[in-house]
């Protein structure tokens, strides 16, 4: 059976929505308060947080349609996409969907001692006084936001005769069991050492990881054909010294360059990516200049610069269509040489990793751990190895695509 | 007629206008940072005057410019300093953490190579073959490790499960009772993690090149002809293919060697070796503004350095080369 790309998305949008069929109510019931009291004129806070379950709750909805309704029109969602392909669009899906594909919220953590470093596949009860006190609206959100610190428990096992085991602790319920809801919560990669579910973590990672590798490609791209195409078009002096200048930018490894600045001006989200982009681009340059100065020979663009077309329209419309196809397995490549820098860095504490979960940081967490919790390490670093290895099979037949000559 | 001197002393000049730009960017990179490096030594309770000595003799009161013009003539008089953090000159620093380097450097490259070559040789030998995929997927997959992960897979491999290796240091506790014999075991016992976490990214990459370069040489009508005359298949790639396709290898290597040589940092980080990666990112972070600019530099060196041996032997196999602007 080959699966269309529309159909992977179809399914794995279906799936979500069947499986966290309760998560995505509450939501929308979250999304009804909320509107309600704005338009009744109290002001509530929107927090990232809770935009993010929206955003990914009607996209959950919207998405689906989309692809059902537009697939003969779209070529692109016709495709058979491949195994490589598919691992990369489950990972892109699950990330976007984070809210409702992670079972917890990434930095959640309560009784620490009883879910520290837990095996994957291990359960815990968590356990909630049925009777809240606070607003209806309040447990809403903290069951969306998945931040229930307060009043929940979390026991290692259930006792006989209403009460829980914490640790060897025998804690006995006030009152009567029925006044307590519990329920049974898997695991399923374990839990690191502040009792942080693994898997949410990874997916959260996910989510930093492609949107550092994506926006850094676009970033450097575009940098490569700023500096590039003069480079390549204006042979004199202009040309000479940006070519000198990206030799130096080659001849310093570039690890260091991006530890020096970020060390020395702090390291975001942001930081990193930008960072990465001034000094990922050099490859790109080296290709675009190569090209566009092979492509002022060519019958069509001198035609077009000879009819006095805007530096612009020569850029867009001549010059790119055809500088793309060979750049575009090396951004491929870039990408998963982006995603390597950005778990290095994490995994040095001078990526993203201080702030978000991040796949390096997790590793490098892990390490003080090695000979306790070997999922700390093993499962991120399949993670990370997974989508390298996609998007270097994806590079590859890109690469032969374009060039069928070399295999 | 082009001469390959003249080209080689304007190749020279032109790396140290490289060198001279490197450092400049550093330089500007380091006094545009935010903070001061004096904080780091003076607690703001003590008197401020304390620090403004400090300051004065770090020699951070003077103007920019003149700042930079005396690091530049300093600089290009061999004179790269003294350390902030360690009190003595830059370069003792740097001679103490280079050899260490130089020489696990060295090693790996040289594994690298052997290892490339070797495995492309039996590759290719039988193309098509189950050996030729199964080594090719196994290079793919190596490729795709990050080398961070292969470093702290191969302490809880080797570390945690046998226990047959060391997992950071260069030498044991107990080293100073051990004789030569056993002092020398004890240091490979250790190199051997590291090596193998340097060497098998590198080699997986090489092994990449020189296999893509051979399948093109394959192809060519040379390679049909002497197969036409007869000629054994183990002998036309070893002294046919083999050397018609190495040389684009040959600039893959410089880059790697330069960045072998210049501190192989995520390895240092996670063996806990002293070598320049380490000194540099220590540097870095402890804003030793000296230090950095040294160990740029010396990095910067030794990458121009491996490139322009590259070349060099580059032009040795093919004098060709020289007419299509390979010194420039």
């Amino acid at each position: 059976m080959k699966l269309k790309i529309w159909q992977l998305i179809f399914i794995f949008c279906l799936l979500i929505a069947v499986l966290r069929y309760g998560l995505l109510a509450k939501i929308f019931m979250l999304f009804y308060y909320f509107s309600g009291s704005i338009l009744a004129g109290n002001t509530m806070s929107l927090t990232s947080e809770i935009s993010d379950s929206f955003i990914s709750a009607f996209l959950i909805i919207i998405l689906p349609s989309f692809v059902f309704l537009f697939r003969n029109k779209i070529r692109f969602l016709n495709y058979n996409p491949g195994l490589s392909l598919s691992v990369l669009l489950v990972l892109l899906l699950a990330s976007v969907f984070a809210p409702l594909t992670a079972s917890f919220n990434p930095e959640f953590q309560k009784n620490v001692a009883v879910t520290k470093l837990l095996h994957p596949f291990s359960v815990r009860y968590f356990i909630t006084p049925a009777g809240k006190e606070t607003s209806f609206y309040v447990s809403l959100r903290d069951e969306v936001t998945g931040n229930v610190t307060d009043e929940i428990q979390i026991a290692d096992s259930l006792a006989s005769g209403g009460g829980y085991y914490q640790g060897a602790e025998k804690i006995l319920f006030e009152g009567s069991p029925a006044d307590y809801n519990t329920s049974a919560v898997l695991y399923i990669f374990g839990t690191d050492e502040l009792g942080r579910d693994i898997y949410s973590r990874l997916i959260y990672g996910t989510r930093i990881s492609l949107t550092v590798g994506l926006t850094t490609v676009v970033l450097a791209f575009f940098i490569g054909l700023l500096l590039g195409f003069p480079a390549g078009y204006y042979e004199g002096w202009i040309g000479k010294v940006i070519n000198r200048i990206t030799d130096m930018f080659l001849s310093f490894p570039s690890i260091f360059l991006v530890i020096l600045i970020l060390a020395l001006f702090g390291n975001s989200v942001i930081t990193v990516i930008i960072v990465l982009g001034f000094t990922g681009w050099m490859s790109l340059f080296k290709i675009i200049r190569g090209e566009v100065k092979a492509l002022k020979s060519r019958d069509f663009f001198m035609t077009a610069s000879s009819l006095g077309l805007s530096s612009r329209n020569l850029i867009f419309r001549e010059m790119l269509p055809v500088v793309i196809a060979p750049v575009t397995s090396n951004l491929v490549l870039l990408f998963a040489g982006v995603i390597v820098a950005e778990a290095s860095l994490s995994y040095l504490g001078l990526g993203t990793g201080v702030t978000h979960p991040s796949w390096g940081s997790m590793i490098e967490q892990g390490q003080n751990y090695i000979s306790k919790a070997w999922w700390m390490i093993i499962i991120p670093g399949i993670f990370l190895f997974t989508t390298l290895f996609a998007a270097n099979n994806i590079g590859k037949k890109v690469q032969t695509y374009f060039n069928p000559g070399i295999r | 007629m082009i001469k390959a001197g003249s080209l080689i002393i304007k190749r020279i000049v032109n790396s140290f206008l490289l060198l001279f730009l490197l450092a400049t960017f550093v330089f500007l990179l380091l006094r545009a940072a935010p903070g001061d490096p004096v904080s780091k030594y003076i607690s703001p309770t003590l008197h401020p005057q304390l620090a403004e000595n400090l300051r004065d003799s770090f020699g951070l009161n003077e103007s920019a410019l003149s700042q930079y013009i005396d690091f530049i003539t300093e600089t290009f008089t061999g004179n790269l300093g003294i350390s902030f953090n360690y009190r003595v000159p830059v370069a003792s620093v740097i001679m103490e953490f280079l050899p260490f380097t130089i020489m696990l450097a060295l090693l790996s490259f040289s594994l690298q190579m052997m290892i490339a070559i070797y495995f492309s040789l039996k590759a290719a030998g039988k193309k098509g073959s189950k050996r030729d995929k199964f080594i090719s997927e196994t290079s793919l997959l190596i490729y795709a490790l990050p080398s961070f992960f292969i470093g702290v897979l191969l302490i809880y491999l080797f570390s945690e499960l046998a226990g047959i290796f060391p997992s950071s240091g260069v030498k044991s506790f107990s080293y100073d009772e051990m004789n030569i014999l056993e002092k020398l075991a004890d240091i490979i016992k250790h190199l051997i993690l590291p090596l193998i976490t340097l060497t098998v990214t590198g080699a997986a990459v090489m092994y990449r090149y020189l296999r893509t370069n051979m399948d093109e040489v394959f192809n060519s009508g040379y390679v049909m002809y002497l197969r036409s005359n007869g000629v054994g298949e183990k002998e036309i790639i070893r002294k046919h293919i083999l050397p018609n396709s190495i040389s684009p290898l040959i600039a893959v290597a410089g880059i790697e060697l330069g960045i072998l040589l210049s501190g192989t940092l995520i390895t240092e980080v996670i063996f806990g070796l002293p070598g320049m990666g380490r000194l540099t990112m220590m540097a870095i972070l402890q804003r030793d503004y000296p230090l950095v600019t040294g160990c740029a530099l010396v990095s910067g060196v030794l990458i121009v350095m491996s490139n322009f041996i590259a070349d060099l032997v580059k032009y040795k196999l093919d004098k060709r080369l020289l007419a299509k602007g390979i010194l420039d």
